[in-house]
């Protein structure tokens, strides 16, 4: 082989390892980038997320509804409203009707709404599909433990559970408020990418959704009532 | 225990997810992966705890335990030792997601949506959705190519500046 066949090897072949290398440190970098952007979401993206939230016209609409109602309910407050109440049967009835009233105003279908002793750590949970039968159930569940001691976390896990009641049927039924396409493409993101972790089930569209939801409802509650 | 083998934890159940989760502990600091190494090899409830100030509280503070963080707060040894090196990183953002955690301990919602309910969805949410799935796709890959880079490595190796 001649001396330049040799140096023209040697050059393509240099080329390839340098190539080969960057491509390589390339990654590399993906890697460390990866993790401050992963700490980046992790440490700031959830309360920005929320804060940055921009409500929709039918959002502002039925966050105003339900603290309206809500402020008629408890024009002392939560807790004193509850501490009115002595028997649990009777903070029951009281919350099985209002979670009905407070659907009602929303324009979401509760079928059955129950309360029984559940697992400590869960507050409630609406089920839009029964997981056993498949049949449509769209029903709200609350956890007898709670009822008796955390009033306010009732009512904010009832307002959190009524709004997945409404990502579901704007979804898969008709759209009665007029969501905007992308907003339902985000909740039908996170249907099809759940993740099952405690991070990121903080960063789940829908449940964002559903927790800016009952915090802008009960600050515009608790604002008027410091106000009055 | 290597990082294929956080991959392959049945906590999990997509391949998104399991690539996202060995790569989280990847990213955690040498001792947390250390605690994750050890329950992976013994099964045994890893036991840790860190003092969180955030600072707006003004000089109290509180004691962020394992113990705490799986029977209080139900999470998996794993979530816990994550939510650890989480509170280290970031004191404040990691205890306002606990307190939010704690407020909405509702059962995480999800609907196994039928071939039915998708023929009911709107076209124009199916087609946002195809945009949102094609720049999901899109961070996936990337995430994909660092797992291919660190899978084979173990959990405890040391890296520069640790």
């Amino acid at each position: 082989m001649d001396p330049i066949s040799i140096a023209i090897l040697v050059i393509a072949g240099l080329a390839y390892a340098i190539n080969y290398i960057a491509q390589e440190i390339e990654l590399k970098d993906k890697v460390i980038n990866l993790l401050k952007i992963y700490s980046k979401e992790i440490t700031t993206i959830r309360r920005q997320k929320m804060d940055a939230y921009v409500d929709e016209p039918c959002d502002t609409r039925m966050q105003q509804a339900c603290a309206d109602l809500l402020r008629h309910e408890f024009p002392q407050g939560i807790v004193k409203k509850f501490a009115t109440m002595k028997s649990l049967e009777e903070r029951r009835a009281f919350m099985a009707d209002l979670i009905h009233r407070v659907a009602n105003v929303m324009g979401v279908d509760v079928n059955e709404v129950t309360f029984s002793e559940g697992q400590e750590g869960s507050y409630g949970y609406y089920r839009y599909r029964d997981q056993a039968t498949g049949n449509i159930s769209k029903q709200v569940w609350m956890n007898n433990v709670y009822l008796a001691s955390e009033p306010e976390q009732v009512v904010r896990t009832m307002l959190h559970e009524l709004r997945h009641g409404v990502q579901s049927q704007a979804l898969f039924e008709t759209d009665q408020w007029g969501f905007s396409a992308r907003r339902k493409a985000e909740w039908l993101s996170n249907e099809t990418s759940y993740v099952n972790c405690t991070e990121a089930y903080k960063l789940q569209e829908q449940e964002l959704d559903a927790d800016v939801f009952a915090e802008r409802v009960l600050n515009k509650v608790n604002h008027k009532q410091a106000e009055s | 225990m290597k990082y294929k083998d956080i991959y392959a934890l049945d906590l999990f159940k997509t391949h998104e997810e399991k690539v996202r989760m060995a790569i989280r502990v990847y990213q955690a600091k040498l001792f947390i992966r250390e605690a994750i190494n050890a329950w992976l090899g013994t099964g045994e409830e890893p036991i840790l705890e860190v003092n969180v100030a955030p600072s707006h509280w003004k000089g109290e503070s509180v004691l962020l335990s394992t113990q705490f963080l799986i029977h209080n707060s139900g999470m998996n040894p794993l979530d816990a030792l994550l939510f650890i090196d989480w509170a280290i990183r970031d004191d404040a953002g990691a205890i306002d997601a606990l307190e939010t955690w704690a407020k909405y301990r509702s059962t995480p919602f999800q609907v196994k949506i039928t071939e039915d309910m998708w023929k009911k969805i709107d076209p124009e949410v199916l087609r946002e959705y195809e945009k949102l799935r094609q720049e999901r796709i899109g961070k996936l890959k990337v995430l994909e190519d660092a797992y291919q880079l660190i899978k084979e490595e173990d959990l405890t190796h040391r890296r520069e500046g640790e």
